[in-house]
């Protein structure tokens, strides 16, 4: 049971990633909801509350992370299945997009501290 | 006739390293661009070798990597899924320089992971006035980390980060050479002296080594494993587990009033750096929490035992010749503070010698 149960997550995830993304779908804004690993979800900190992201047609966003504001540009890499932000501070940030849809946005930050969570961002809060 | 007969049957001996071969073909992935009408009319490789570089299979067999088609007309096709070729369109050759894949390991908060790049540097020209000139340059890599038992996920993408740095060099490349109006700012103009793209992910080293320490109160061996990515310039982070077995020297623990005293120890690395002086030797600077445990006899013969930990610091280097496998030397200096019955700081010496592989 327990097999099938780890086969049916994989065929899940593998159909997640065969999820055809276009870049109209993150045109809008993106309020962090929770973070999940493979056993739970988790609420994000307080200081993380009312973080957003706002990623715009004209390929700028803005985004508020721990309460600090900042905005750059953004580009979506289709075959990598990837988002990448570059900042004020021209530092480059890789999000691996793993679901999309108008209501929610699931993304792995590509940074050694966050890999291991899911980040969940819905568009309305 | 024989002659030829014969230098077939010795062909095999002359190269003494042939692997198989597996090729990689690019899955057909529509993508979408803002263009005016540029399309990828040719595609020529001025790689000096054709392959994509060789890795172990998931087998384990050691393979050469190609890319299915070759790879002039596997870009060419795969440019052209997302670009079809218009009449009225703006004909573009990409000249390939470097297009390869790799793997190696890096210390991730504390454990070891895999990672994997696929490096591409590439030129894009344009038709002016009848000649092909050299309007853009790219090199970029597209860089993944993987769990350490997750191999099988690491080799089965390979050929997907080789999509992905296609992609951003076509985006790269539109976005800076036609004009974008409705566009803000260029995402893709990064100062490349602040961020250099790196052609080769640092080799890893394994370190194995054994060491024979003397210090002011003990002396005794300790076994080491010491992983780490080489790198030029910057501090390197190696990973390290290591144990020792020491015992207090005979005078130092009668003086004490013990007869024996023996310590288990395993020391936990706080800030640990390797700097490279020059290819094969680096400095090493530790600071690291003992942990573990004292036996002790003592003049009636009673035992007893004492948890100790502490605060320890080393400063030292390694002579690692051979890069591939081969001999490992080194000496350090320590200092450290410890919950010892025998003393409270202690200061030595280790001699180290290894493999690495």
């Amino acid at each position: 049971m327990k097999q099938l149960f780890l086969l049916l997550t994989l065929l899940i995830t593998n159909c997640l990633h065969a999820q055809k993304i276009d870049k109209q779908d993150f045109y809008r804004t993106w309020y962090l909801d929770k973070y999940s690993d493979a056993e739970e979800y988790y609420l994000p900190p307080k200081k993380e509350i009312g973080d957003y992201i706002t990623l715009r047609k004209d390929m700028t966003y803005e985004a508020q992370s721990e309460g600090v504001l900042d905005s750059g540009t953004w580009m979506l890499n289709t075959n990598g299945s990837y988002l990448e932000l570059k900042g004020s501070s021209q530092e480059t940030q890789k999000l691996y997009v793993y679901f999309v849809s108008p209501k929610s946005l699931v993304v792995i930050y590509d940074v050694d501290e966050y890999r291991i969570w899911e980040v969940h961002y819905v568009s309305s809060k | 006739m024989r002659l030829n007969y014969l230098i077939l049957c010795l062909l095999p001996f002359t190269f003494t390293k042939v692997f198989g071969q597996e090729t990689i073909a690019l899955r057909p992935a529509v993508f979408n661009l803002s263009t005016n009408g540029a399309y990828v009319a040719a595609v020529q490789d001025e790689r000096t070798h054709r392959d994509l570089g060789t890795h172990k299979n998931l087998d384990g067999d050691k393979v050469t990597l190609y890319m299915d088609q070759g790879a002039e007309q596997a870009i060419k096709s795969f440019y052209e899924a997302s670009m079809p070729p218009r009449l009225d369109g703006k004909p573009i050759l990409i000249k390939i320089k470097a297009l390869n894949v790799q793997e190696s390991k890096r210390r991730m908060n504390g454990f070891i992971a895999w990672v994997a790049r696929a490096h591409i540097d590439l030129v894009f020209l344009e038709k002016q006035s009848g000649e092909w000139s050299e309007v853009f340059t790219i090199k970029h890599n597209e860089d993944q980390v993987f769990g350490l038992y997750d191999k099988r996920s690491l080799y089965n993408t390979h050929e997907r980060r080789i999509r992905a740095a296609l992609e951003y060099c076509m985006q790269a490349f539109l976005n800076t050479y036609e004009e974008q109006k409705d566009l803000a700012e260029n995402h893709f103009n990064v100062s490349r002296r602040r961020h250099p793209v790196e052609p080769r992910l640092g080799q890893w080293f394994n370190l194995v080594t054994a060491k024979a320490l003397r210090s002011t109160y003990f002396e005794g061996y300790g076994v080491s494993y010491t992983g780490f990515v080489d790198s030029e310039k910057g501090l390197i982070r190696p990973y390290e587990t290591s144990f020792e077995v020491t015992w207090a020297r005979p005078e130092v623990a009668e003086e004490n009033g013990f007869r024996e005293v023996n310590s288990f120890v395993f020391r936990p690395e706080l800030y640990f750096f390797y700097k490279r002086i020059t290819r094969g030797i680096y400095a090493s600077l530790s600071a690291n929490v003992p942990v573990g445990y004292e036996s002790l006899e003592d003049l009636e013969g009673d035992n007893s035992f004492n948890f100790v930990i502490g605060a320890g610091a080393s400063q030292g280097l390694r002579i690692i010749p051979w890069e591939r496998r081969g001999l490992v030397i080194g000496a350090d200096f320590f200092q450290q503070f410890e919950t010892s019955k025998v003393y409270r700081f202690d200061a030595g010496v280790e001699v180290v010698v290894g493999i690495n592989f």
